[in-house]
Formats: C-alpha cells, sequence, structure tokens
C-alpha cells in the first residue's frame, strides 16, 4: 500500500512511538475542567446519546471526545472546517 | 443590552463549555452552544421567506435559538459528518451531511447580523497554508522557503537547496491520524511513488529549540516559549512552558496577518532561531489553546470569554459581512 509523504517518516523510520505521557500538570489542570464543566457536558450529551466510556482522553478519564484526545487537547487538528 | 453569544462547535467540546460557562458567570451575558454534530440528531433546523419568521437552529441543551437574535457568533468547529439517530439509514448520510451544511450556511449568509469570530469564509480560507503563509509575509513577518508539490523532481531540488529541509501535511482532517513535522530521509527522497501520491510541504529547517504558540484575540497577544528539540513539540508535552514577553514588532505582524486574513482571532506557531529571530511556521484560525494554559497559567479562557463578550460592542464592519460570502 502506498504511504504519503507526510506519514512516510512515522511508518518507515520510526514506526510506531508509544504516546509521551501527559504532564501532571496538565492533567491536573484537566481534571478542574471536569469539575467546572463536566455537569454541562453530561447534561448535553445525555439528551440525545450514551457518553462513550474509557477511551483514550488523555487524561485517562472517562468520556471520550469525537476526534478529540481529551479536554485541554494539543492534538485534535487545529482546522475548523476539516 | 445583555449580549446573546452563540458558540459553534461540537457538541462534546471541552472549550466550547467552558467558553459558555465563563461568558455567563462572569459576563452575564447569554451564551448558546450549537452542536455542529448533532443538528441531524436534534432537528429543528428551520428557515423560510417570511420575514417574521426566525431562523432557527438547535442548541445542545434542546432548546433552539434564533440566530438573528445573536449579537456574535464564536465559528469554532464546523463539523462535515452528522451523528445520526439510531435506525437512520446509513445510505443517505452523505446526502443528510451535505443538506444539513447547505442549510445551516444559508442560515447564517442570510440571517446571522453580528459579529462573527471569524467569519466562516475567512475561516475556510485561512486555514489553507499556502494562503497563510502569503498573508504572514505580506504582514511582514518572516516565513520559511517553502516548496508544495508532488513533483519528485522539484522536491529533490528543493531539499538538496535546503539540506534538513523539513515536511508536514498540507492538511490534517479530523480524525485521522496526525503526522508529526520531521526531517526529510534519503529514503523518501528515493521513493517517487510516495512523492508522487499527493502534495505536501517542504520546508527550510529553522535551526534553534525554543518555540512560540501565540494566542491572538483581537488586539492582544499572548505567547507561551516552549523549549524542544523536537521539530514538533506537540508529541511530547513534558518540556518547559513559560510565558513569554513579545515585542511590538512581532506582536504588528501577528495582528497584519490576522488583518490579511480577514481573522479576528488566531493561534499562531512561530519558531526563533538560536539569533532569536522570529519566524512564522503557521496560524491555526480556530487553534486549541486550553492546554497552554493548563501548562503555563496563561488565564487564556477569561480572556477569551472577554474578548468574546467585547465584540458584540465592535462595529459589524461592512468587510467583515458583506465583501466575503
Amino acid at each position: 500500500m502506498k504511504l504519503i509523504p507526510a506519514v512516510f517518516f512515522q511508518k518507515k523510520v520510526d514506526g510506531i512511538e508509544a504516546a509521551a505521557k501527559t504532564p501532571e500538570r496538565l492533567e491536573l489542570f484537566e481534571s478542574e475542567l471536569r469539575e467546572v464543566v463536566g455537569g454541562a457536558l453530561r447534561a448535553a450529551g445525555g439528551a440525545v446519546r450514551a457518553v462513550p466510556t474509557g477511551g483514550p482522553d488523555g487524561a485517562g478519564g472517562l468520556t471520550t471526545y469525537s476526534g478529540s484526545a481529551g479536554w485541554a487537547d494539543v492534538m485534535q487538528a487545529d482546522d475548523c472546517t476539516a | 443590552m445583555n449580549p446573546r453569544i452563540g458558540i459553534f462547535t461540537y457538541g462534546d467540546d471541552p472549550h466550547g463549555h467552558l467558553i459558555k460557562k465563563k461568558v455567563e458567570e462572569q459576563h452575564g451575558a447569554w451564551c448558546c452552544l450549537i452542536p455542529c454534530d448533532e443538528l441531524a440528531l436534534r432537528g429543528k433546523l428551520t428557515w423560510s421567506t417570511q420575514s417574521g419568521d426566525p431562523a432557527l437552529l438547535p442548541t445542545v441543551d434542546g432548546q433552539t435559538v434564533d440566530v438573528k437574535t445573536l449579537d456574535a457568533l464564536w465559528y469554532r468547529r464546523m463539523s462535515p459528518k452528522q451523528i445520526l439517530p439510531d435506525g437512520a439509514d446509513a445510505t443517505y448520510h452523505q446526502h443528510i451531511n451535505a443538506t444539513v451544511e447547505r442549510v445551516v450556511e444559508g442560515i447564517l449568509a442570510n440571517e446571522f447580523q453580528g459579529r462573527w469570530v471569524s467569519h466562516p469564509v475567512a475561516t475556510r480560507l485561512a486555514e489553507n497554508k499556502l494562503v497563510q503563509l502569503r498573508a504572514a509575509a505580506r504582514a511582514g513577518l518572516r516565513i520559511p522557503a517553502t516548496l508544495i508539490s508532488q513533483d519528485p523532481a522539484r522536491i529533490r531540488s528543493f531539499c538538496s537547496q535546503h539540506p534538513g529541509a523539513i515536511i508536514k501535511p498540507v492538511a490534517t482532517p479530523r480524525g485521522v491520524e496526525l503526522a508529526r513535522t520531521a526531517v526529510v530521509s534519503q529514503e523518501l527522497l528515493d521513493s517517487d511513488d510516495v512523492l508522487a501520491l499527493t502534495p505536501a510541504i517542504y520546508q527550510e529547517c529553522i535551526p534553534g529549540e525554543r518555540h512560540l504558540r501565540i494566542s491572538v484575540f483581537g488586539e492582544r497577544c499572548d505567547a507561551a516559549l516552549i523549549e524542544a528539540k523536537a521539530l514538533d513539540w506537540r508529541f511530547d508535552l513534558n518540556v518547559p512552558f513559560r510565558p513569554y514577553p513579545l515585542d511590538g514588532h512581532l506582536e504588528q505582524g501577528l495582528r497584519g496577518t490576522l488583518h490579511e486574513l480577514r481573522l479576528v482571532m488566531g493561534i499562531f506557531d512561530v519558531k526563533l532561531t538560536d539569533e532569536g529571530e522570529p519566524v512564522f511556521l503557521e496560524v491555526n484560525s480556530q487553534g486549541q489553546f486550553l492546554f497552554v494554559e493548563g501548562l503555563c497559567g496563561i488565564p487564556l479562557a477569561d480572556q477569551f470569554a472577554a474578548f468574546l463578550v467585547d465584540q458584540v460592542l465592535q462595529p459589524v464592519s461592512s468587510r467583515q459581512n458583506v465583501d466575503i460570502w
């Protein structure tokens, strides 16, 4: 299968690297954010769908976001419309 | 006047929910979150030619909002894919996606008269790396020598002129594996079939280990200095992050870039050379910023909420709303 040039490095040279651990202060910040807006999110999600659990949300937590890796997610694609 | 602010983003977007809460609690404004990926699921999208009728979008709390009544709209995310209700025939998913997207576009274009943060057309255009590189250069920022191509001969020629050149993707759709910025290897340069499969960004490598992530909300610029050996610091955040004061010239260049792109906010990635010269790498018109607050304490959520409320006081310029639809 042909690779696209931008991932060639990852696949051919590096292979699959283990993800770096989330810094402790970012984990703490994320847990504080959960306290601040967690209720609103649960209420919003609960109205229309079950909140998926156990996903890789970047903080070892319980909620998976659509395409997002966490509450203070730097890895989410930045594009608005992509 | 009690400002009425809309946030257009994914229903489960933490940035959106946090800013909504701050806008309400810190500024007493009315705020709703319009879940761009749940519009088909929640229903109630409505528009008509009758001038007195509302133009309705569903909100995350199960209500609707008349777009005509909003003073400002944070256009943070637009989903190309709708979540379907249980039992919906997947055969029609693309039809539903396209229909919802078109109806929302029409409602916003026809009926929203407030202040965009930022305008959808400007946002989409500004996500184009080719366009933003030119805009940054016009604004007086240094940009790296760049080639975007799928022509193996041109790519090899560029990389021979710029030893240590790097490669990065032109676009990263949501939900796909992120490609990290990397040095172009000889193995890649020898692989014509890979090089030719799709264009990528080939760029002069800016030496140095000091990176800036700069949030520009209106006139305000807040920078975090990231000290990382890695070309792409996003994959390991266990590196020093700290607030970094910017000089006036760089701030002017950043604001000038936003002006060129007709944006009112942007999250910039800039690298400092070993001599301290800032080099523009890219601007994300709706970039992530909460992690920066978590890592170095700049109160960006508070600042963004204040910026959003302040937008209501700004004049809706004809340039923002008329020229680009």
